[in-house]
């Protein structure tokens, strides 16, 4: 379980609750710096919630367990905080922000993470060469940034803008929850491919996805299995495939039984 | 009667002698009788079902300067640098305290049969011309502000264009206030003629300079565009009066057949407004666009009444107002789409949409839908609400603090109307107002 890398994430124990009911119950991941996980497991089986419980949302109760980010409790910290700090989540469905513009979001976006960070803040011009060479990474059309965030965005421009987003703001630890869904084949190499293009050694990812086909151009160095709360599995990308073959429902007879 | 009329009365006999067309005595003759008018009926009170929400009473314990003809008041540099419209070179009339100041308009260079002038000059130069002076609207029974204008009615803008002509430059309209010692009242008149086929921009301003100034001032607007056929009249509304300003403002649009007005209302100042627009399609293929923003804090109250009458078949009309009210303030909506019987065709959409940022501030909202024709497509719906927390969460997760979010939010809001206006030019100068009155949003005033 332990990484050969330093550790970026360290979840022990969570439990987690929203409106009085237990989502998480229990959960233990290790990610290393440098390292792609892929946490998989059927609907409802807690991913989101993780995903959003590492960003900070409200509302998700944190009953017992910690998360631990660069040697830091993460807890405490607010969800603003957590982007400062190089956590970014893409999420499952994007929200549609009208009369925003896109390049001005951004715009403050990086400026308050560069202020975090004691930058200066950028020009527009600067700015704007900046965006202008990110785009490239998930062949974002230049016609989107103009318009209000994600209002009126097909679901593939908004995944797309997601990861474009990732781009410029340069996380250490992303959680993408999801971002394969409702793309078409080709959506799906180029998001793929830009993902692909932003590992670093300096930087973790959790890829959330239903199902593995992702993962046949994202190759993850560990997957893990949610089911009903828990990890219920963890294997390296043969585990994928497995749960291709033989669909989620063996998890409940119980992993190790059918590991046999 | 009360304070306030007798206030009045003593004010119209001073001043008759020297209102503009004074020496006409039909109009003198309209004049007194609209202060008679207005002396049977007085101010509205809350028994007043389109006065319900807005109280005017106060005015009447306050004691008012006319501003009457001559010499503006001064105008400080820094206000003077107030009236330039970013980019935008205008044909500028400015009135300074309800006063024409010659020195900050523009009015050179007008296309041949173009009339722009001050309602003053109109007056003294034109009395014959009195008939294309249209008396109080056609919505209802006259008002007691309306009925005070025609008596008070001492300056104000006229733009008249003959067919098939079309304004390349906008004309920018100034109320500018500057502090004064005593509170001062002025009725301004405007009257807009478009011939056939004619296209104009206007963009009306509230503008008041003076923050500091302790006195309630009260203007009272009223307005009139006649647009002929096939005309296009694009009306910009820009209200950024001072914190004591009490703003009364009526403006009528007669639209006759093809012809298309598009106003934008923007209520960013003041402390007691009122606004009514009233629009009416005299012959089919007519449309309108009523859009509108008030962004509202510390204890402003501003109130929007709108009626379009559908006339006639085959007219268009698109209605959306927002508002944004923070601390005590209070924003109201009354919208009435009237569809006539034989209105067939009839195309009528309206909304208002609300955030209300704080437990003490309040909107009363009514959208209404008269329909007496078949064959009609209308719609309308009203809302509350507060900032979307998804989106909240969405910016947070991408490090703005819940202060830089929230004013985020509220800037798309606004923006969200900004971007309905044609001109790049005007979009760029409305985005720095609405960033400037978002900058001291929700700061305790008065
Ligand atoms: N905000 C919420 N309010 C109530 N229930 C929720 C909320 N978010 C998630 N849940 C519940 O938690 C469970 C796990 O949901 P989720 O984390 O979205 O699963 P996944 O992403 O794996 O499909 C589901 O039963 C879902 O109904
Ligand atoms: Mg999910």
């Amino acid at each position: 379980m332990n990484s050969k890398n330093p550790i970026m994430l360290e979840i022990k124990g969570l439990h987690v609750s929203v409106e009085g009911k237990e989502i998480l119950k229990g959960v233990d991941l290790v990610v290393g710096t440098g390292e792609v996980h892929a946490i998989m497991g059927p609907n409802g089986s807690g991913k989101s919630t993780l995903a959003n419980v590492i960003a900070g949302r409200e509302g998700y109760e944190v009953t017992a367990g910690s998360i631990r980010y660069q040697g830091q409790d993460l807890l405490p910290l607010s969800p603003e905080e957590r982007a400062q700090e190089g956590i970014f989540m893409a999420f499952q469905y994007p929200v549609e922000i009208p009369g925003v513009n896109n390049t001005y979001f951004l715009k403050a976006a990086v400026n308050a993470q560069r202020r975090h960070r004691g930058e200066s803040e950028l020009d527009a011009m600067d700015f704007m060469q900046l965006i202008r060479a990110k785009l490239d990474v998930v062949h974002m059309s230049e016609d989107l940034l103009s318009r209000s965030v994600n209002e009126g965005f097909s679901g593939g421009e908004k995944k797309r803008n997601e990861i474009f987003q990732m781009a410029v703001l340069e996380p250490k630890f992303a959680v993408l929850d999801e971002t394969d869904s409702g793309l078409d084949i080709d959506a799906l190499k180029i998001v793929a491919e830009g993902i692909n293009s932003l590992r670093a050694e300096d930087r973790s990812m959790l890829v959330i996805t239903h199902y593995q086909r992702l993962l046949d151009y994202i190759i993850p160095d560990r997957v893990h299995v949610l089911s009903d709360g828990r990890i219920a599995e963890s294997g390296d990308r043969d585990l994928a495939l497995r749960l291709e073959k033989e669909g989620y429902a063996w998890l409940r007879e119980g992993p190790t039984e059918a590991a046999q | 009667m009360s304070n306030f009329s007798g206030q009045l009365a003593a004010a119209f006999e001073r001043a008759a002698p020297a209102l503009p067309g004074h020496a006409n005595p039909a109009l003198s003759a309209r004049r007194r009788a609209a202060l008679d008018a207005f002396m049977q009926t007085g101010l509205p009170g809350p028994r007043d079902e389109r006065w319900k929400y807005t109280s005017v009473r106060a005015l009447e314990r306050r004691e008012f300067s006319l501003a009457a003809r001559g010499e503006a008041d001064p105008v400080t540099a820094d206000a003077e640098k107030s009236l330039a419209l970013g980019q935008l070179d205008p044909w500028r009339l400015t009135f300074v305290n309800g006063r024409f100041a010659p020195q900050l308009s523009v009015l050179d260079d007008l296309p041949e049969g173009v009339v722009l002038e001050s309602l003053g000059v109109f007056l003294d130069g034109h009395a014959d011309r009195l008939d294309e002076l249209p008396d109080q609207g056609f919505a209802g029974p006259s008002d007691a502000f309306a009925l005070l204008n025609t008596a008070f009615m001492h300056d104000g803008h006229v733009l008249v264009l003959p067919d098939n002509v079309r304004l390349e430059r906008p004309v920018h309209v100034v109320y500018l206030g500057m502090p004064r010692d005593v509170s001062l009242m002025s009725h301004l008149r405007n009257i807009v003629q478009l011939g056939e086929n004619c296209e104009a921009t206007i963009i009306e301003h509230w503008l008041g300079a003076g923050r500091e100034n302790e006195h309630d001032n009260l203007t009272n607007t009223v307005g009139l565009s006649l647009l002929g056929k096939g005309a296009k009249l694009t009306h910009l509304r820009l209200q950024q009066d001072s914190a004591h300003g009490v703003l009364v403002d009526r403006h009528d649009v007669i639209q006759q057949e093809a012809s298309s007005y598009t106003a934008h209302t923007f209520d960013f100042g003041g402390k007691l407004v009122r606004h009514d627009l009233n629009t009416r399609f005299e012959a089919p293929g007519a449309r309108c666009e009523l859009n509108g923003l008030y962004v509202l804090d510390g204890r402003q109250h501003v109130d929007n009444h709108t009626r379009i009458d559908h006339a006639s078949p085959d007219c268009t009309s698109k209605e959306q107002y927002k508002g944004v009210l923070n601390d005590r303030a209070h924003g109201v909506f009354d919208g009435l789409v009237l569809v006539q019987p034989g209105a067939d065709g009839t195309d009528a959409h309206q909304s208002n949409a609300n955030l209300l940022l704080s437990g003490d501030a309040e909107v009363d909202t009514k959208p209404q839908l008269e329909i007496y024709a078949d064959e009609v497509r209308c719609s309308h719906g009203a809302s509350v609400g507060q900032l979307d927390e998804d989106a909240l969460f969405y910016l947070r997760c991408r490090g703005l603090d819940e202060s830089a979010a929230r004013g985020l939010l509220m800037r798309g809001f606004g923006m969200e109307m900004i971007d309905r206006v044609d001109s790049p030019e005007l979009r760029q100068v409305l985005e720095g107002m609405l960033d400037q009155r978002l900058a001291v949003f929700g700061e305790n005033r008065p």
